[in-house]
């Protein structure tokens, strides 16, 4: 393990600390709103991963423009993490919405509390 | 034929039209409702059937949709897995609707009845297109599908108990998925492919080269699937979120939802990476592992509970265990004592929480002790739960039986030789936490009864039906057992 | 929000939103976007028109979220209907040149449109 490992690898490696951070945050903070922040870091973590594989330096967008050649970038993890997007959206939009239910009905966001409230 | 090729594909988008539909009716005409979701089903069954019996007679097929051969196109199978777990989905799908016709309206909140329609026609169709699927990202789609609408599932029921249930199962179902997508992000390093049959190529060609990132891949999946599907010390979501769900939903996550996870180890296992990669790892000691501890645990904290779906929701961690084992012998008995066992796990548990969810309803409480005594006021209910406790126990002549033997088998050729005794105790332990239940439920001591009545016509008849499979693959085992042979040594390759 | 300027503002900027929307919908083949950012789009006018007049609209909101899911999913399920290589090869980098893609674009952005609506529509209530 050179130093130049880490430089030639810097995505992947940050892709990795950003998604351990995100499911830390979701398993150690107790207020319920940080625990969808951290389900965003972690699942940002994935799309810089599937990003970095697509990548490849000095490559231009996938979009055909007639009669010049050039190199494109891999566009199918692109359109991967599309989806991936979509998907965390909505679970984003259910969880802050649960969320809020929550708060309705048990006056709390602090699990601790909401544990004491549920026994 | 051509429409054998196209049934796999068909199923699903037919059933998930089905769920797009089904807000409008919800909102324009509601007692139009129920009997569309069990057209809809019904007409699964059909398509399951005919899919069944022509990948039978003509081997496993494959459909490219839009036409895109594999590696660009997404690959539809209709293998002999995908057909078994479509007709089982749609099967048991049927009956619990049925059993909702009449149970939907007076468990849930006013007006919620069509929506959850449409919710189960869209878990129901995930988790087709989840067992169809030959493609990894696809695999990802469908499995973001059924986790997402199973947490709709268990938040229907309304009221304050579910919220806190159904977040906790949010947040590990996405922490699963982030898992899952990571392994295929890695397999997709490693192969440059997503299509499952042309990675596999692609690891039997350099996966010996890049060990290491194999074996990440492969634990990312392992874990995230693992997380989804209950396995033992990742289990902690399931006890709450199918406890608390009404009794419709209860029975189609802990019959159905948790075992098409499985099923995608099973294709993950056997289709994508190959036995050397695999036993390379080790990972097959890692899940006996799991799996032993997850049949002991989960038997050991239904002992102790005092509320009887919580105590159903134990014993499914315990019933994955056995699947997981089947898995983690890695013969072609222990594949097929797996697929026996998540047919006969669904039908008996599915039964057991609809049952369940009868004699709750008539008693108003779901403690055990509150319970005393409904066998004699619900004798038919009461009795196909016991018969539904029975076949988890291991009697024979009961499903439950013939898959426990298979297991064993299993187990015992590959060299295994504590898995027998396993069952064994494992069955014994079944027995000290289902029987006492239905002591309580049919000697009822001093206490002053409502009158003897069954519940609706529907519910009975959703039971019976849910009883008869039982019955039929316990007691002609071959008629099942034949098709499951296929099936896992297709899968096998 | 009851207030002169922001409803004719919003009254001249609302068809522009909306036809902008579709606009990303139907070029999504041709450039950036699609069904999804333009669903997004056509939502987020449906969120304004929400905002703006708001309060005296009833149920109409969720009864056109769920006829938009309604007909968006039977659109979107219209690919499966066509057998062969559904991008018919017609002049590349023509408007209509994906055959039944467009439709299917359409029908992704008439759903995106519907959820994001009902996401507000049901925490505004």
């Amino acid at each position: 393990m050179e130093l130049s490992f880490f430089i030639t690898n810097y995505p992947y490696i940050f892709s990795m600390l950003l998604f351990s951070l995100g499911w830390l945050i979701i398993f150690t903070q107790a207020n319920l709103i940080k625990k969808v922040i951290g389900i965003n870091i972690m699942e940002s973590g994935i799309f810089l991963f599937f990003l970095a594989v697509g990548d490849i330096a000095g490559g231009n967008p996938p979009i055909y423009i007639e009669g010049v050649d050039q190199v494109y970038v891999n566009p199918l993890p692109s359109a991967l993490i599309l989806t991936g997007i979509v998907v965390s959206f909505s679970i984003t939009a259910l969880a802050l919405s649960i969320i809020i239910k929550i708060y309705q009905s048990y006056k709390t966001i602090y699990m601790p509390e909401l544990l004491r409230i549920m026994e | 034929m051509m429409v054998v090729e196209f049934l796999p594909f068909a199923l699903v988008v037919f059933t998930l039209v089905g769920a797009f539909i089904m807000p409008f009716f919800a909102r324009w005409f509601t007692r139009g409702c129920i009997p569309l979701t069990l057209g809809v089903l019904g007409l699964d069954i059909f398509m399951a059937v005919t899919l069944l019996m022509g990948v039978m007679n003509r081997g496993p097929v494959a459909y490219y949709i839009g036409g895109w051969a594999a590696p660009w196109g997404i690959e539809v199978r209709g293998d002999g897995i995908a057909a078994i777990m479509v007709l089982l989905i749609s099967f048991i799908m049927f009956c619990t609707m049925v059993y909702g016709a009449s149970s939907i309206e007076k468990e849930l909140p006013a007006g919620r009845g069509g929506w959850y329609c449409s919710l189960l026609l869209l878990i129901s169709a995930g988790m087709m297109g989840l067992v169809v699927s030959g493609d990894l990202f696809n695999m990802y789609v469908m499995i973001e599908v059924v986790s997402l609408s199973s947490v709709a599932l268990v938040l229907a029921k309304g009221g304050r108990e579910v919220l806190p249930a159904a977040l906790k199962y949010l947040l590990l179902a996405t922490i699963g998925s982030g898992f899952i997508l990571f392994g295929i992000g890695f397999t997709y390093i490693l192969t440059g492919h997503l299509n499952i049959g042309f990675a596999a190529a692609e690891l039997m060609a350099s996966g010996g080269d890049y060990p290491y990132l194999s074996w990440v891949s492969l634990t990312f999946l392992v874990i995230g699937l693992g997380v989804k599907a209950g396995l033992f010390p990742l289990h902690f979501w399931l006890p709450d979120a199918h406890s608390t769900a009404a009794s419709t939903s209860s029975a189609v996550l802990s019959g159905l939802v948790v075992k098409v996870y499985a099923v995608v180890v099973m294709r993950l296992f056997f289709q994508l990476y190959s036995s050397e990669l695999l036993l390379a790892t080790d990972i097959d000691r890692i899940l006996l592992v799991m799996s032993i501890a997850a049949i002991l645990a989960g038997s050991l904290f239904a002992l102790i509970q005092k509320d009887l779906k919580r105590l159903l929701a134990y014993s499914t961690v315990a019933q994955i265990g056995y699947i997981f084992l089947g898995i983690s012998v890695f013969s072609i008995l222990g594949l097929e004592g797996a697929i026996f066992h998540i047919v006969a796990h669904a039908l008996m548990k599915s039964m057991l929480f609809l049952a369940a969810g009868s004699l709750i309803a008539r008693a108003g409480s779901r403690q055990i002790e509150d319970l005393r005594g409904f066998g004699r006021v619900m004798p038919f209910t009461a009795g196909i739960f016991s018969l539904g406790a029975f076949s988890m126990i291991g009697l024979p002549l009961l499903a439950g039986f013939i898959s426990k033997y298979l297991l064993a088998i299993a187990g015992w050729d590959s060299g295994n030789y504590l898995v027998l005794p396993l069952m064994v105790i494992s069955g014994l332990l079944n027995a000290a936490y289902y029987l006492p239940v239905i002591r309580v439920l049919f000697w009822a001591g001093e206490k002053e009864l409502p009158l003897r009545g069954e519940m609706e016509f529907g519910r009975v008849f959703a039971l019976g039906a849910l009883a008869l499979g039982l019955l039929v693959m316990g007691v002609i085992p071959e008629a099942g057992r034949n098709f499951i042979q296929l099936a896992a040594s297709w899968l096998w390759g | 929000m009851d207030d002169f300027i922001i409803r004719k503002t919003f009254r001249l900027v609302i068809i522009f939103l909306l036809l902008y929307g579709i606009y990303i919908i139907f070029h999504g083949h041709l450039s950036p976007g699609g069904g999804f950012a333009g669903g997004m789009i056509m939502g987020l006018g449906f969120i304004m028109y929400l905002l703006v007049f708001g309060g005296n609209l009833g149920r109409l909101p969720i009864n056109v979220a769920i006829l938009l899911v309604s007909i968006g999913g039977i659109t979107e399920a219209s690919k499966f209907l066509i057998g062969k290589n559904f991008p018919a090869t017609q002049t590349p980098g023509s408007l209509f040149s994906i055959g039944i893609g467009n439709l299917v674009n359409l029908g992704i952005g008439l759903l995106v449109a519907a959820t994001i609506l009902g996401i507000f529509y049901l925490e505004e209530k």
